[in-house]
This record gives structure tokens, C-alpha cells and sequence, in this order.
């Protein structure tokens, strides 16, 4: 029961019974003339079919291809911490803008991801940032923003 | 041939030779250096090629995706890991011919055995897209429907993974192509109120999430390790004299299998140097080389690796049906450039379509120049360091993610779809059948809805329609052909134990 298949399977089978729901409130239609929650919900009922399989083979012990352990690496923390710190930078990204907010998240890949020292991880964030703002700024015209503190040349 | 000559003309021109160079080489470095592929490359690249002319763009991507086959042999052959995910095979004979100091004639032979059978395959490409393209002209919507039925279904079939957990993602696919309007009443749909999604989820970042973020967060739960390449002074590039005489056939049967295998969805480059491998082994005289240095085992899967990127242009370019997540990044550059793909591409845009098969002949030549000489460059860029490529490739993945439509909402997508793509990783479940079903799904529901509504919602539309039906019968003996041979082994391995 605890395999990870079985786990996705019951989440894609909860997710595909929100979507029906949703897809029967959109409209059904007729099939001469179907409506917006028509093809939504066959894929749902296709969705909730494979998956409902899925878990079947799995309890049934009658797949070879079954992933009976979410295997992770020695450094497993790494990917917590970034993940942590991509959803802190997007939501800070209008707020401190591109120079700031990509300078500290460089900082903490090279630092704390990398183990490069301190020093070293600010003066080689700080020589990124600024040649990627430049490039994609100034010569390819992208909106990159400037944040409240107007970091931006 | 006038087409041709026209295309030859539009692929000259300074600015398509710039674009094309530029492509060949970003496509060999994405290939020599892992942990990055030409997906993630080209979808890095497609918000800076909103100013470009769409000619000079699909030249640049395209040669992104086949200069990625030839890079991708470097690395396996001198670091014995697979740049790309098509030149794993050549680990297993290249690296071991380079530890006998015969890496000069694996990386030669890779890379003539690439630029034929990647020339061959554009002749193919040549002779085969143009009457296609005419007979698809008369596809209804129930002719297309089979077709990204059938299309969705391949890819899912031949994942190397569980072929249940491809539909599984291929339905989650279609799924994702609902959210934002509804192509045939404009209707919003699974946005939540959210301003964000009412264009729906971009592919750009999506893809970036699934192949460029998901990648990154799978490397770093591992200790880096540097790289270790065997010398940086390699002698003899040229293959000798016995080295052609043993390996011509192979690359004559890699193009073969690589540009047949191309075409089909969910074929591609990988499963062809699978398959090429095989047969190798099965037609060598001394198979028990195979393993230990043979010079087939690195020929014949680099041609087909190479023969099927050229060929996967051919569904794209005729049907409008990418068959592999590349050739569906493509179909996004080229909708987003307004382009509409379909049979109609090769006479509403021959400058296009011939100018892009010019460039891939051009674009072979860069490469096999490109590649030998150059191979001291390329091992100096395997050994930079991985941290140091880990925040340049975030960096990317951000501002290309963000550029497409200067949404911050997208960088959040981006960044959701790579949890998601590290999470698929570790539990077996492949991002291409996903990406590819999200693409074609608002094309799909609009030739599912068209046909319905022409056949009064008589579902049997598709199997009354010849060339609809015959696309069903071509699926379903595509699919019993692997069903059959697992049968057959089973029986044999029980009458074996019976025995």
C-alpha cells in the first residue's frame, strides 16, 4: 500500500473526479453537438480507468514495472532547499526585481548547493546576474523588473 | 527541384548560414554536455526568437535538435556517459575502443556514420514530404483525429517505462490542453478565476519545468563528481581502411532503421539506437566483440540516431503531428510565429519548408566540420564543473520561462512542473507523452468536436472514413506486433523450463 504508484494512482484518480465534476458543471452537450466539458470528461473516465488499473497491478503484485520505494539521493536536502527558495524568488521576483532577487538565489546555488565559498559565490552571482541582465535587457528587450527598490539600469 | 533550388537560395543567405552555424553548435554543445538536451535548449531559446524571421528560426531550433545526435557521441565515447539519451548505446562500444586508445576512429566513424546517415534521411525527407503532404491535404477532421490518436497512443507504447503509466500520462496531457478557452465556444475552463490561466498553461514552461528544472533537482541530490575524459589529445580521426570496410554496412542499415523509426510517433532517436544495436549484434560475425570495442556497436547507432532526427521532421512538416517532444516544441515555435502547420505548410510556405531541408544538408557539412577538429573544446566544456553550469541553466530556464509573455505567473509554472518532472522521475513516469498530448489536445477536441457535429454525433465517423479507419488498423497492428513477440518469449521461456 505504501508503493508510490499506488499513491499516484489514488491522486490521479482524485484529481480525475474533480475535473469530471468541473467538466459536467461546463456542459456535456449532446454528442451531435458537444459541449465545452465534453472531451474534459471522457479524458477524466480515461484518466480515472488507467489509474484505477494502475493501482490494481500494483496491490495485485502483478506488474514487474512497479515502484516499490521513492528512492532519494544522499543529498536529498538539496532539493528541498531549492524548491524552497524557487517559490520564495517568484514571489519576491516584482517585489525586490531581477537583480536582487536572482543575486541572492545565484548565491545560495553556488553556496549552498555548490559549497563554493562565500566569497567566491557573491562576486561570480553578482558577475552573472548583472551580464544576464544586460544581455536580456538591454539587448534582447526583455521586461525584466526592476522591483520596488528600482534596482535596474 | 525547383522548390529545392529555391530553398538552397533561401538557406544561403548570410543570416540563415549565421542562424544555422549558431544552431549546429548550441546543438553540439547541448549534446556533448549532460543534464542538458535539446528540449530544454530549444525551449531556452524560442522567447529570444520573437524578432527573428520564422525561416531563420525553425533553421536555428532544427539544427539545435540534429547537432544534439552528433554532440552527444563526444561525451559517451571519451566520458562513457551519454551526453544525449539517444547516444547511450554508444557508451558500451565507444568508451571501450577509447580505452584501447581508438577513440580518435569511434569519434570519427560516429561522426562520418552521423553525417551520412543524417544526408540520406534529408533526401528521404525530400522525396517523401511533398506527395505526402499532397494525399494529407485531403484529411478531414476525422482523418486527424486518428492521427493524434495514433500518434498518442505510439509514444505511450514506446516509453521505455511502464506503457500504462505513458497513457496514464498522456490522458494528464490532453487534461492540461483544457485548461484557459475552449476552442469552439471560447469558454473559460479549469482557470479558477485566475487571470494567469486563462491563455492556458505555457508550453515553454512547462517543458522548461519537466526537462530543465526536473533535471536540475535530480542532479543535485547527488554528489557531484568531476569529469573524468580520457586525454585531450586524440590522434587519428579518420577511421582506417579496415575500419569502413567493417562499419559501412552498419551505417548503411543504421539509416535505414533510424529515418523508419523516426517517422513513427514516439520513435525517434532513442528507440533507433536501440534497435540498430541489435541488429549489429545479431548480423556481426563476431558478435561476442559487442561489448568490448566493436566498431559496429558505435557506427551503426549513431547514424540512426542521427537519420531518425531528420526523418521525425517529416510527420511534423506534412501532418502537422510532432512525434517526439523536440519536433512538438517546434510545432509551438511555429504556431507562436503564426504559422499553421499541417499539409497545407509545404504550398502556403515553400520558402519555409525547402529553406529548412537546404539548411539541414548545409548543417550536416557544419557538423562533420564542426565535431573533429573541435573535440579538444568540447572536453574542456565537459569538465567545467557542474555548479557552476547548475546556476547558469537555472538562470535560463527563469528568463526564458518569463520572457514569452513577461508574466511572473509562468516562472511559477515553470518551477511547479519541475517538482513535478523530479517527482515523475523517480516514479517512472515519462514527461514526453505528456508534453506531447498537451500540444495537440486543443487541435484534437476541435477535430473531435468537427467531426461529431458532421456526423450528427455518430461516433462511427471515424471507421466509416477509409484513410481514418486504415490509420485505426495500422495502430492496432502496431500494437499487437509487441504484444505478439512478449507472448511468443513467454511460451518459449515456459517450454524451456517445462523442458
Amino acid at each position: 500500500m505504501k508503493s508510490p504508484d499506488v499513491i499516484a494512482g489514488l491522486i490521479g484518480i482524485g484529481i480525475a473526479l474533480i475535473a469530471a465534476g468541473f467538466s459536467v458543471k461546463y456542459g456535456l452537450g449532446r454528442f451531435e453537438k458537444p459541449g465545452p466539458g465534453f472531451l474534459p470528461f471522457i479524458i477524466c473516465l480515461f484518466l480515472i480507468f488507467t489509474n484505477l488499473l494502475l493501482v490494481g497491478r500494483v496491490l495485485s503484485k502483478k506488474s514487474k514495472l512497479t515502484v516499490k520505494k521513492f528512492e532519494m539521493g544522499s543529498k536529498w536536502l538539496n532539493v528541498i532547499y531549492l524548491s524552497i527558495v524557487f517559490i520564495i524568488y517568484t514571489i519576491l521576483w516584482d517585489v525586490l526585481g531581477f537583480i536582487l532577487n536572482t543575486f541572492f538565489l545565484m548565491v545560495f546555488s553556488l553556496n549552498i548547493i555548490g559549497r563554493d565559498p562565500l566569497k567566491k559565490s557573491i562576486i561570480l552571482s553578482a558577475i552573472m546576474t548583472i551580464i544576464f541582465y544586460v544581455i536580456f535587457k538591454r539587448y534582447l528587450g526583455c521586461e525584466l523588473p526592476d522591483g520596488l527598490l528600482g534596482l535596474g539600469f | 527541384m525547383g522548390g529545392f533550388l529555391e530553398g538552397l537560395y533561401v538557406a544561403c543567405t548570410i543570416q540563415n548560414l549565421v542562424f544555422c552555424f549558431i544552431g549546429t553548435v548550441i546543438g553540439t554543445l547541448t549534446g556533448v554536455l549532460p543534464g542538458i538536451g535539446p528540449v530544454a535548449a530549444i525551449a531556452l531559446l524560442l522567447p529570444v526568437t520573437f524578432y527573428v524571421p520564422v525561416t531563420s528560426v525553425i533553421i536555428m531550433l532544427a539544427g539545435i535538435y540534429y547537432g544534439a545526435q552528433y554532440g552527444g557521441s563526444t561525451t559517451s565515447i571519451l566520458v562513457n556517459i551519454p551526453g544525449e539519451s539517444s547516444s547511450v548505446m554508444t557508451c558500451l562500444d565507444g568508451y571501450q575502443m577509447a580505452k584501447k586508445g581508438r577513440a580518435g576512429p569511434a569519434l570519427g566513424i560516429a561522426a562520418f556514420g552521423s553525417f551520412i546517415g543524417g544526408t540520406l534521411a534529408i533526401l528521404g525527407l525530400q522525396l517523401i514530404a511533398p506527395p505526402l503532404s499532397a494525399a494529407a491535404l485531403a484529411f478531414g477532421p476525422p482523418e486527424f483525429v486518428a492521427l493524434v490518436i495514433m500518434g498518442l497512443s505510439l509514444v505511450a507504447l514506446l516509453v521505455t517505462g511502464s506503457v500504462l503509466k505513458g497513457f496514464i500520462m498522456a490522458g494528464f496531457g490532453l487534461l492540461i490542453g483544457c485548461i484557459g478557452m475552449d476552442p469552439m465556444y471560447a469558454k473559460l475552463r479549469f482557470t479558477f478565476n485566475t487571470l494567469a490561466l486563462e491563455d492556458g498553461v505555457g508550453i515553454v514552461p512547462l517543458v522548461m519545468g519537466l526537462f530543465g528544472i526536473g533535471e536540475i533537482l535530480a542532479n543535485i541530490e547527488e554528489e557531484f563528481k568531476p569529469v573524468e575524459a580520457i586525454g585531450t589529445k586524440i590522434t587519428k580521426l579518420y577511421p582506417s581502411l579496415q575500419d569502413w570496410k567493417v562499419a559501412i554496412f552498419s551505417i548503411f542499415r543504421g539509416t535505414g532503421i533510424g529515418f523508419l523509426l523516426g517517422i513513427l510517433p514516439g520513435g525517434g532517436a532513442l528507440i533507433s539506437t536501440f534497435a540498430s544495436y541489435a541488429i549489429e549484434k545479431k548480423v556481426s560475425k563476431h558478435p561476442e566483440e559487442f561489448g568490448y570495442g566493436a566498431i559496429e556497436g558505435v557506427a551503426g547507432p549513431e547514424t540512426a540516431n542521427n537519420a531518425a532526427a531528420q526523418s521525425a521532421f517529416i510527420p511534423l512538416l506534412t501532418l502537422g503531428l510532432p512525434s517526439n517532444p523536440v519536433t512538438a516544441i517546434l510545432l509551438g515555435a511555429l504556431l507562436i510565429h503564426g504559422v499553421s502547420t499541417g499539409p497545407q505548410l509545404i504550398s502556403q510556405h515553400p520558402q519555409l519548408f525547402w529553406g529548412l531541408v537546404a539548411s539541414m544538408y548545409i548543417g550536416n557539412i557544419m557538423l562533420l566540420v564542426l565535431n573533429l577538429p573541435l573535440i579538444p573544446l568540447w572536453v574542456m566544456v565537459l569538465k567545467i564543473p557542474y555548479r557552476y553550469l547548475l546556476p547558469l541553466i537555472t538562470l535560463f530556464c527563469i528568463v526564458g520561462a518569463y520572457s514569452l509573455s513577461n508574466n511572473p505567473a509562468d516562472i511559477m509554472v515553470m518551477f511547479v512542473f519541475g517538482v513535478l518532472g523530479y517527482i515523475f522521475r523517480k516514479i517512472g513516469f515519462e514527461g514526453a507523452p505528456m508534453v506531447l498530448a498537451m500540444i495537440l489536445g486543443p487541435l484534437f477536441e476541435k477535430a473531435f468536436s468537427q467531426s461529431l457535429i458532421m456526423s450528427d454525433g455518430d461516433m462511427t465517423i471515424f471507421f466509416r472514413r477509409p484513410v481514418s479507419l486504415g490509420i485505426f488498423i495500422a495502430l492496432v497492428i502496431l500494437t499487437l506486433i509487441p504484444i505478439t513477440i512478449k507472448l511468443k518469449d513467454r511460451m518459449a521461456g515456459k517450454i524451456l523450463d517445462a523442458e
